[in-house]
């Protein structure tokens, strides 16, 4: 006690311990001060380039996780994407949020046979799906692959042919496979991805935050990131819109191939089927064991796409049978000979002169009969 | 009337006889406006057009006008056939035995056609009309055993030779299924044989591609690697505005959204 008194009193003068306001360490402080204060609004600057219409209002960043919103804040939330959509492109959308529905699996089935690589299917699934026009972004990529191989490193998919197809070439069209084991939800950190029950892999635009792990993680690239804002024309717009799928999306968040869940969930055709001019392409209902796709399942030898990396697609591909057709050599010899047997008689009319040509039999080579010609 | 032969005199000469009533018929018809007279004058002209190789530009357009209805289309031709078969002639439809009735020419050794010369016969070893074309009733296709069917049951006469996409077809695993997906609903829409596929040359004809990615990262980096206009022009815009993708009905990318 005394010391401290003793300590006490002898402190008359000014402490060391008291930092004394020189000029010098005025200076030094208010400089750090400024400094910092610029550096922070420069930091922040990019915010001053965004427009009212970029930034998220209230109610948007309060919005909930898509499986925790109650139907009435799904309403909400639909109402206020509707206005955001009426605002841009002054159009009121067909917005809604469809759910799966019951006793039904999407599965697509792909004909390598019939596919002709003509990309009709791209660019509808771009005008369907209100994709950026520019930079442009398309979910499916037709890849041009030699024959005789499935090494999807000798593919390209920038072919630009006069025509197609190419006789030395099939063509691979992929898009998001739909798995039931899919990566990209796996990586994804703040569950923005998720599979639902009618197998399609969907996305919430609203609660992705960007990070692109699920495009790396994707072994079939089939998830595209807006890197830009997305350029949409007004008048090329499609109304018809689903939360989970075709509505606009903002820059900065994932998008991908929902298997159209907007069409399909009401029972239509996905936009590329609906196009593809082969009939290439089939989808359908997979627990339904009448529909086209089980029939396929059942009936040809389809394979997914990179089977060894365990994904379980939900997108078959496959071949047809190899058809007895007429440019079959043998079946033109058979052809030739019966025309010089019968002359000009081959081919004419009943009750003419001459027999009526047995078409089917001279088509029919000898292995077709079993060798019984 | 009986079946004219142009390899005889009297063939020839009936033809002749049959130009003068067709003339006849002509100015009749200028007065009446009686389809069937004016069918007779256009076949009798047209018949007259065939026998000149060298075609004026004038027959070839009225020819080309006259065999509208059948008239090919590249790529799925989505024309539905209708039972009986009918040709627009002048915009107006007539029944095939309009015309056949007189014209019962029957191609023996597979003749040139004097008058549906739109139609390129390009179907392998089928190669004779009355092979599918019932030679009695123009209006009905012939099965292989003689079996009239309609146009619009065309899939029993490919099947009698393509057994085996038949088959699939059957399956609904060839082919193309339209407006919905629930199997057996009532907007599920199965397309037939001649919706896709011109009977008179089945394959298809190549298309031209439509413009591959050419977006951030996926982009040809030999070419323009990213081309932001501010949304203005898609690529597809931009691709279809060269001139040598300005081919009417090949391009077009019908569907889209509803």
């Amino acid at each position: 006690m005394k010391d401290i008194r003793i300590f006490e009193s002898t402190s008359g003068g000014p402490s060391a311990y008291e930092p004394e306001l020189t000029r010098r360490s005025f200076l030094r402080t208010g400089a750090a001060a400024v400094g910092g204060m610029a550096a922070l609004a420069a930091a922040l600057s990019p915010l001053r380039e965004l427009t009212s219409d970029e930034i998220p209002d209230f109610d948007q960043f309060l919005q909930k996780h898509y499986k925790e919103m109650t139907p009435a804040e799904m309403e909400l939330a639909l109402e206020r994407i509707r206005r955001k959509v009426e605002d841009r492109y002054a159009v009121r959308p067909h917005l809604r949020d469809l759910k799966p529905m019951e006793g039904v699996e999407f599965v697509y089935a792909l004909n390598l046979s019939r596919c002709i690589g003509c990309r009709k299917c791209v660019h509808a699934c771009v005008a369907e799906n209100n994709q950026s026009r520019s930079p442009e972004i398309q979910y499916i990529r037709v890849i041009e692959m030699p024959r005789g191989t499935l090494d999807v490193e000798k593919g390209n998919h920038h072919y630009d042919r006069p025509e197609v197809p190419d006789a030395n070439h099939f063509y691979l069209p992929v898009q998001c496979h739909q798995c039931a084991n899919p990566p990209c939800v796996k990586v994804c950190p703040v569950e923005a991805t998720w599979q639902e029950a009618d197998g399609i892999t969907v996305i919430d635009y609203d609660w992705c935050i960007g990070c692109r792990y699920c495009e790396a993680a994707c072994p079939y690239w089939a998830r595209r990131f807006n890197f830009a804002k997305p350029n949409l024309p007004k008048e090329q717009l499609n109304p018809n819109m689903s939360y989970l799928s075709n509505r606009p999306r903002e820059k900065g968040v994932m998008e991908k191939c929902h298997f159209c869940l907007h069409r399909t969930r009401e029972g239509r055709m996905p936009a590329c089927v609906e196009i593809c001019p082969t009939g290439a392409r089939k989808f359908g209902n997979v627990l339904d064991p009448k529909s086209e796709v089980s029939e396929i399942l059942r009936t040809k030898r389809v394979f997914v796409l990179k089977e060894e990396v365990g994904t379980l697609p939900r997108f078959f591909y496959y071949f047809d049978e190899r058809y007895p057709n007429t440019l079959d050599p043998e079946a033109l010899a058979i052809a030739d000979r019966l025309k010089a047997e019968e002359g000009d008689a081959y081919g004419c009319l009943p009750g003419a002169a001459g027999p009526r040509k047995d078409f089917v039999a001279a088509a029919q080579p000898e292995w077709w009969n079993g060798g019984h010609a | 009337m009986d079946r004219i032969s142009l390899e005889s005199d009297e063939g020839l000469a009936r033809l002749a006889h049959l130009h003068r009533f067709a003339q006849v018929g002509q100015c009749v018809n200028g007065v009446t406006h009686d389809i069937n007279n004016l069918l007779g004058a256009a076949m009798a002209y047209a018949e007259l057009a065939a026998l000149d190789p060298n075609l004026s530009p004038e027959t070839t357009r009225m020819m080309g006008q006259i065999v509208d209805g059948a008239s090919l289309v590249v790529g799925p031709r989505r024309i539905a056939m209708t039972d009986p078969a009918h040709i627009a002639v002048n915009g107006e439809p007539q029944n095939c035995n309009g015309c056949h009735q007189i014209f019962k020419s029957g191609s023996p050794a597979g003749a040139a056609l004097s008058f549906h010369q739109d139609v390129q016969l390009r179907h392998g070893l089928n190669d004779r009309c009355v092979n599918c074309h019932d030679p009695e009733n123009r209006e009905r296709l012939t099965l292989r055993d003689g079996t009239a069917v309609s146009f619009k049951e065309t899939a029993q006469l490919c099947a009698q030779c393509h057994g085996t996409v038949y088959r699939d077809w059957q399956r609904g695993t060839h082919g193309k299924t339209l407006g919905s997906w629930v199997t057996g609903s009532a907007a599920q829409h199965r397309l037939n044989c001649n919706d896709c596929h011109n009977p008179h040359a089945p394959k298809y004809e190549p298309y031209v591609p439509l413009p591959g990615p050419n977006t951030l990262r996926m982009g040809n980096q030999a070419q323009d690697e990213h081309h932001d206009d501010g949304g203005k022009e898609s690529p597809l815009q931009r691709w279809l505005k060269k001139p040598e993708h300005r081919t009417p009905g090949r391009l077009t990318v019908e569907g889209g959204h509803p």
